[in-house]
């Protein structure tokens, strides 16, 4: 017979709500980083901040730890199930609740796909800024909880930006209506510190979102390199001269291959050893102005071919090739590492040149494609995870990256978060204190640590705290 | 209780510089002020030790922004702790100490070729610590955004004395939570800030300042709005009341060719600039720092900004000769005050019943500064305690008493 409380649940969240047979949770043992997998002993579907309230207070009796998870398209297992614990989608809210042309605001449930927000504004011409690549499938909850970006948060910024309110849900089922768009917060910045928490403090079931005026004018700019080196100095150039363009991103030449061979393909030579897709958007007099001291800037640095698109066809094309690039990387290899790390701009070169070694020594395939504007890099390993020993000198590549861009002054994530395939490497940034400041903050919001336990932070960081982490019962 | 100099132990008594008054209607306390990184954490240190409580602060020009706090021993000022740590103008980024007046800040990133948000008043007083620990924006809001943006990372001094850093240098990274989210606007609650990084944007080439004069608030706010919808990108739009006049102001600022086609569009509505170049930057910082905030009291209003028109008319703009700036596209409005702080804070239903937030600085000692926090305010004392469990920075002063 069921336990009382899975009964409970079920009352709660209704028949649909629930999954907890074999075949279905299969579906949900990973996100986007495959390496990582966990079958959950249960998942729950709900609908609505209520349902959600009800079914964490539930969990909070039983002491049950909860992973929450959008689309599962996170790529630093963010969203990995924890042992004996239970999965909260918020795949089944993804209603708009309010679309305010006037104050350019959104308010939406946390399950609404990305791109779902944008078509939905179109009509006013507003969208919604940040556009993560996975914007078809990801949802705004799963952005919010890992402040994703998107080659225009170049100009833009990160989700935590554009998120002006919030209705959380916390770990005993306290609702906090913060959806209010305030300019300034009152008291502490909840909202601000949210952002970014990677499901550690909280469920995020509503969002208020900014919505961004569409720009007059866009133009977009492909420039070809015979040399990637050329291509990263091109872009630090760029930035060094005080260039405002809205994003700017490198392809290389395995990653072009890769996308001219698939469905995503955009007409970029494949004989090409880099590519540079820069978009400047503005007025018309803005857009004309940087497209003409931009472009003598990347010749300089010896692009064989600088054009302009010609059509918005053309120019959409040009943009599903970067954003189909992991896609279509699936024609190297059956799976695929996407590192995220980010470097100052100044580093862009010497960093991209030492990660294609680190690839060669260990005899990997990298494919690398970036956010250079923004300094954050994401070398990709194509690899077979049934090949114990390539697997194993991925993970070292990977590390060994981190490692670099740390010496060259960066960081271990830009934009997928740290979740549990960084975990390690975060004492290699944070002292000691820094990570026992950030436990600290965690237990304000959850005291017992149920709330996605395990990632962000090692351990060991939170030892002092002499907290046990809850572990449940049996979930039978 | 309220600890004169010779109740401090040895180690915070030889760096009292003088005392200061806590709020306007505090107590005299005993200033502490730091030279080094290294004797501010001996003073949180030795005041945590002896459960006394301090307040932490920059110049200490903005103590009036808060409630006086309800105890404390000692005022513990960073603006000793001054300087550049790194500035990397090809990568747009710099990263200082507290103590750095925002004046300084902004030449140093100017000399990189690179504007600092936030244009603040008065920034040869204002310091970088101060003012992020008030989250105070700027005149550059209109384009930039709130400050808090544009924080990549901070260094703090805990209350027991160690040092913890949340973000880095970059313009972009996730790699931990964001603490100097949660320290920007904390108001000195949590832990003292001692070293901020910030994203540069690019100086301008060139400027235009413009000015246009209308005897009635709906008829500036209309000549704002319409400024607003001109296809540029103002890095300053507001409105405000001097001598009976109102007056929308207008910032434009970028490449030297596209300011010059933008004050073509503009001229229809605004008229002539008043100033290119230098001088507009001239006017823009002699108005900004005779802005309604730098008046000894006044009320911040901020609501959604559809219903500007409607929180004008209940704050009665029109009948008052006080000064009043208002920046129609962010929705906020910094109005003095003179005897009329109960009259404002009066009206504190009506403003919330538009979904507008009130705050008011320096008013009657029987008049609530703050809006009352909903159910989070739970959530808020327990982000107070787990940081700062002894209450060594004052507690009072802030939202429900943090």
């Amino acid at each position: 017979m069921e336990a009382a409380w899975i009964a409970e649940l079920r009352a709660v969240v209704g028949e649909r709500g629930i999954v907890d047979d074999a075949t279905r949770l299969f579906a949900y043992e990973a996100d986007g980083i495959v390496l990582l997998r966990q079958r959950p002993d249960l998942v729950l579907l709900p609908r609505t901040t209520d349902e959600v309230s009800r079914a964490l207070a539930i969990l909070h009796r039983e002491r049950i730890p909860i992973v929450a998870r959008g689309a599962g398209t996170g790529l630093s297992g963010g969203a990995t199930p924890v042992a004996g614990g239970v999965v909260l989608s918020l795949a089944r809210m993804r209603d708009v609740l309010e679309l305010d042309p006037v104050d350019r605001i959104a308010r939406v449930q946390a399950g609404l796909v990305n791109i779902d927000l944008s078509l939905a504004a179109a009509k006013h011409g507003l969208f919604y800024a940040p556009d993560p690549s996975s914007q078809q499938a990801c949802t705004l909850g799963g952005n919010v909880a890992e402040n994703s970006g998107g080659p225009h948060c170049f100009r833009h910024g990160a989700t935590t930006q554009h998120v002006l309110g919030l209705v959380l849900v916390l770990e005993d089922g306290t609702v906090l209506d913060l959806s209010e768009p305030r300019v300034d917060p009152l008291g502490l910045d909840l909202v601000g510190l949210f952002v970014g928490s990677e499901g550690m403090f909280g469920v995020a079931t509503e969002l208020t979102l900014k919505l961004t005026k569409k720009p007059a004018t866009v133009e977009t700019l492909l420039a070809i390199f015979e040399s990637l080196d050329a291509a990263c100095d091109a872009v630090s150039d760029l930035i060094r001269a005080r260039h405002e363009p809205s994003a700017i991103e490198i392809l290389d030449r395995l990653t072009i291959e890769a996308v001219e061979a698939s469905v995503y393909a955009a007409g970029y030579p494949k004989t090409a050893e880099a590519v540079l897709l820069v978009d400047v958007e503005g007025s018309e007099v803005e857009v004309e102005n940087s497209v003409r001291a931009i472009e003598p800037l990347i010749r300089a640095r010896g692009a064989i071919e600088v054009r302009v698109a010609k059509s918005d066809y053309e120019r959409k094309q040009l943009w599903a090739g970067r954003k189909g690039a992991f896609g279509a990387m699936g024609r190297i290899a059956p799976d695929l590492y996407v590192a995220d790390v980010c470097v100052p701009r100044t580093k862009l070169r010497e960093v991209v040149a030492h990660t294609t070694r680190i690839a060669r020594e260990k005899n990997l395939k990298l494919a690398t494609v970036f956010h250079a504007g923004d300094g954050n890099l994401h070398p990709n390993i194509a690899y077979d995870r049934r090949d114990a020993d390539e697997v194993r000198r991925v993970l070292e590549a990977g590390d060994e990256i981190m490692h670099l861009c740390i010496a060259a002054g960066g960081s271990l994530t830009g934009e997928h978060g740290v979740g549990l395939e960084k975990l390690p490497a975060m004492e290699w940034l944070f002292t000691r204190e820094d990570l026992a400041t950030m436990c600290r903050v965690r237990e304000a919001w959850d005291p017992d640590r149920r709330m996605n336990p395990g990632k962000l932070i090692p351990m060991r960081a939170c030892l002092e705290t002499k907290q046990a982490l809850a572990r449940p019962e049996h979930l039978t | 209780m309220s600890a004169t100099k010779e109740h401090l132990a040895v180690e915070l008594a030889s760096r009292v510089v003088g005392a200061l008054r806590v709020h306007p209607r505090g107590a005299e306390l005993p200033l502490v002020v730091p030279r080094t990184l290294e004797e501010l954490v001996e003073a949180v240190r030795a005041a945590h030790r002896d459960r006394l409580s301090l307040v932490p602060l920059g110049s200490g020009s903005k103590l009036a922004w808060t409630r006086a706090p309800a105890s404390a021993d000692l005022l513990l000022s960073v603006r000793e702790l001054t300087g550049i740590v790194a500035h990397e103008p090809d990568d747009g980024t710099i990263s200082v100490r507290a103590g750095t007046t925002i004046a300084d800040l902004r030449a140093k990133a100017r000399a990189g070729g690179h504007w600092c948000t936030p244009d603040v008043p008065n920034p040869s007083r204002a310091t970088l610590g101060g003012t992020l620990s008030l989250g105070l924006s700027g005149a550059d809001r209109t384009r930039l955004g709130p400050v808090r943006n544009h924080v990549l990372g901070m260094k703090v001094v805990l209350a027991d004395g160690a040092i913890a850093k949340s973000g880095g240098r970059l313009v972009k990274n996730v790699t931990g939570y964001d603490l100097h989210r949660l320290y920007t606007g904390s108001h000195g609650t949590l832990a003292v800030i001692v070293e901020a990084a910030l994203r540069l944007f690019p100086f301008p080439e060139s400027e235009a300042w413009f000015e246009r004069e209308h005897s009635r608030f709906d008829a500036a706010l209309a000549t704002a709005l319409a400024a607003s919808e001109l296809p540029m990108r103002w890095l300053s739009l507001s409105l405000a009341r001097t001598e009976n006049r109102w007056r929308v102001r207008a910032r434009l600022a970028g490449k030297t060719a596209v300011v010059a086609h933008e004050v073509g569009v503009a001229r229809a509505l605004l008229g002539e600039p008043l100033g290119r170049d230098a001088r507009a930057a001239e006017l823009a910082d002699a108005h900004r720092d005779a802005d309604a905030t730098t008046k000894p009291r006044f009320a911040r209003i901020a609501c959604r900004p559809s219903r500007i028109a409607d929180v004008a008319r209940t704050l009665e703009l029109e009948r008052g000769e006080n000064a009043v700036t208002v920046e129609p596209t962010i929705a906020t409005f910094a109005v003095e005050l003179s005897n009329d702080a109960r009259t404002v804070a009066a009206r504190r239903p009506a403003l919330h019943a538009l979904g507008a937030s009130l705050h008011l600085v320096a008013p009657d000692s029987d008049v609530e500064p703050f809006d009352a926090v909903g159910p989070e305010l739970a959530l808020m004392r327990r982000l107070k305690d787990k940081l700062d469990p002894d209450g060594t920075f004052a507690r009072g002063r802030f939202v429900g008493g943090l």
